[in-house]
């Protein structure tokens, strides 16, 4: 029987066979692989990883009070983004070095000293963080001791909480010293606003003066009290006004200073700065109460690092179910080369057409096994015992 | 007529030339297992299509060729002699000319049988010969000669100078012709194709001067490049091909990468 296979001849039955021919080494093959996998378990150095949850609400990204001045982003994304590049601001170089150094990764064991980019990019690989919720971020570590994890994820913790607070608040007292500056600034526009009002008045009035001076001047003399009056009123108003500036310097320098002419009132200009006073006083209120030392309301650690109970690699579950499946694979792939090397092979009738001579049969299989067989017919069989007497 | 035959040649003339055959627990065991393995329904089938083709073909020597060695050439010649000897009574001669070494077959001399059964054997009119190719004899006008085919050092006394030893391949024919006449079956015992190099006797050449041959495949020998390697080998129209036995039931690789291994 030729020993071929065709679509139409491969029924349940020959699958059978196939497995069933196929089954002892199958199972060999997948007893290896799992072994395998056990042996890797047991002598594959573990590794621990300690975790730890942050909770950074949305509002940590904002600007308080000057909400309308400048606005915070609202995008989940980029919030995520934003979280996570603070952190990467908290695991600065420096940061990364003093772990690094405390753990003695600096030096190989026999004291050599190791290239501190590569010390650098295996700490950077160790620490892992991905977003856990919407403002989550999960924090961790791995090491080869659960002591050591854990430490490292406190620090990396500790070093990012500190990283938060110090720049929500840098940016809040640049906030409150940009709105200073600017509080300053108007005020000292709405000064020289109010003295300019009052030279165009003082003008006004001595124009005013003037104007009935010469009206006088047809009816009475210079020494009528009337005309003496409002001279007087008159050298009055030319002291004052060479006392008041015609134009304010800051509005003749300042380029932003000059838009509030247009107004031409001070009331847009008072508004404004009654505002950023009333802002500069609330952010000075917020200074002081996150910089008293108390817990930031934006900011919570939902879950401590903890020490790790038991090594996160090798996983003794993951690699077994590796171990299974991989055996599975090498079974199958055993099964396809023996059954593809028995298609190479043809049967005894097949042989004898393609030799062109007829099949005379089948030698049947000796009860001996094959240890007989593979003898030349010059040598004693294995297991065979010596001749007692000499041969011929 | 005096025959240096190995073992047990108990014709009249060569009684006293007879070696005892070796009480060897060894070969027991191996002729026990031939015994037992000619019973089986597979050989009994085999071998009476040979007899079969014999008895209609009339034809006296067989050679016996394979691929690749370990395939069971010895074993199946060693059982065909067994077969002739003890189950039709005929006379059997068994030429082995696989090794030019002064060591007999371990095979061959166990299959020999003992007194009682050559002496029942021989008023039956059957015997079982086994001559190894040292051994030979030319059966030539001169009357007996012991003639090492393959020594170096006898061989120079038997075959004019300006002949290397591998004209010996060519004596076997007029050897059998001589012999035909005594004995029903003369099977002889080949070198591995594969193997074959200037030292041996080329089983191509003698199958050219024997009346049959048959070819002996393994499983791992049944693909079609060693199939068709074999047949261009055996090519020659001077070649009788007596037919194709299988030992198709070997383990897969048992012999396969043994021989791949010398055939390399």
């Amino acid at each position: 029987m030729v020993q071929q296979f065709s679509e139409k001849a491969f029924s349940l039955r020959e699958l059978f066979t196939v497995v069933r021919r196929n089954l002892f080494g199958g199972v060999i093959a997948l007893l290896l692989a799992v072994e395998v996998a056990i042996l890797l378990i047991m002598y594959l150095p573990p590794k621990y990883k300690a975790t730890a949850v942050v909770d950074i609400q949305s509002s940590y990204f904002g600007s308080p009070l000057t909400g309308d001045l400048v606005r915070g982003t609202q995008d989940p994304a980029e919030l995520r983004a934003q979280r996570e590049a603070l952190l990467r601001v908290a695991l600065s170089d420096e940061f990364i070095d003093s772990l690094a150094e405390s753990l003695g990764l600096m030096t190989t064991p026999d004291g050599r000293p190791l290239s501190r980019q590569a010390v650098r990019e295996g700490m950077r690989k160790r620490i892992t963080y991905f977003p856990g919720g919407p403002t989550n971020l999960n924090l961790s570590a791995t090491a080869g001791s659960a002591a050591e994890a854990h430490d490292v994820v406190q620090r990396v913790l500790n070093r990012f909480v500190g990283t938060l607070i110090n720049t929500r608040y840098t940016a809040l007292v640049q906030s409150r010293d940009a709105i200073q500056a600017q509080v300053e600034f108007l005020g000292r526009a709405l000064d020289d606003q109010g003295k300019v009002e009052k030279s165009q008045e003082l003008r006004e009035r001595l124009q005013n003066i003037d104007e009935q001076i010469q009206g006088l001047q047809q009816r009475y003399t210079a020494l009528h009290p009337e005309m003496v009056d409002l001279r007087q009123k008159a050298d009055s108003l030319r002291r004052r006004l060479k006392n008041v500036p015609a134009v304010s310097e800051i509005f003749r320098e300042d380029e932003v200073a000059k838009s509030f002419l247009v107004a031409r009132t001070e009331q847009p200009l008072k508004d404004i700065y009654h505002d950023l006073l009333q802002k500069l006083s609330y952010l000075n209120i917020t200074l002081k109460m996150e910089s008293a030392g108390e817990k930031p309301y934006y900011l919570a650690v939902l879950e401590e690092p903890g020490v790790p109970m038991g090594p996160v690699f090798p996983n003794v579950r993951d690699f077994l179910a590796l171990g299974f499946v991989f055996g599975l694979v090498l079974a199958v792939l055993q099964a396809v080369y023996f059954e593809l090397r028995r298609l190479e092979h043809l049967g005894p009738a097949e042989a004898a057409r393609e030799l062109e001579v007829p099949l005379l049969g089948t030698l049947p299989v000796l009860p001996e096994g094959k240890n007989v067989l593979r003898l030349e017919g010059r040598q004693r069989p294995l297991g065979l015992p010596e001749a007692i007497e000499g041969t011929a | 007529m005096s025959m240096n035959i190995l073992s047990l040649a108990r014709s009249d003339d060569a009684r006293q030339e007879v070696k005892t055959r070796p009480v060897d627990p060894g070969s027991r065991s191996v002729m026990d297992l031939l015994q037992r393995y000619v019973r089986e329904p597979e050989f009994k089938r085999t071998f009476s299509r040979i007899v079969a083709s014999q008895e209609t073909d009339q034809w006296r020597s067989l050679c016996v060729v394979s691929s690749y060695p370990g395939e069971g050439k010895t074993f199946l010649v060693c059982a065909l002699a067994l077969a002739y000897f003890y189950c039709l009574r005929r006379r059997v001669l068994v030429l082995d000319t696989v090794h030019q070494t002064v060591e007999e077959s371990f095979y061959f001399r166990s299959i020999l049988p003992d007194d009682n059964a050559l002496e029942k054997g021989h008023r039956q009119g059957a015997a079982l010969h086994v001559m190894s190719s040292r051994e030979i004899k030319h059966q030539g006008s001169g009357g007996a000669e012991v003639v090492n085919l393959n020594g170096a050092a006898n061989f120079a006394r038997a075959v004019p100078s300006g002949f290397g030893p591998d004209v010996s391949d060519f004596l076997i024919k007029g050897f059998i012709a001589d012999l035909e006449d005594s004995y029903d079956l003369i099977v002889l015992d080949t070198c591995a194709l594969s193997a074959t190099t200037a030292h041996h006797i080329d089983p191509v050449v003698l199958a050219t001067q024997v009346d049959r041959t048959l070819v002996l495949a393994t499983h791992d020998t049944m693909r079609d490049d060693q199939l068709s390697t074999m047949k261009e080998r055996l090519s020659d129209p001077r070649i009788q091909p007596l037919g194709l036995v299988v030992n198709a039931k070997f383990p897969l690789g048992t012999f396969g990468g043994k021989s791949k291994k010398r055939a390399a």
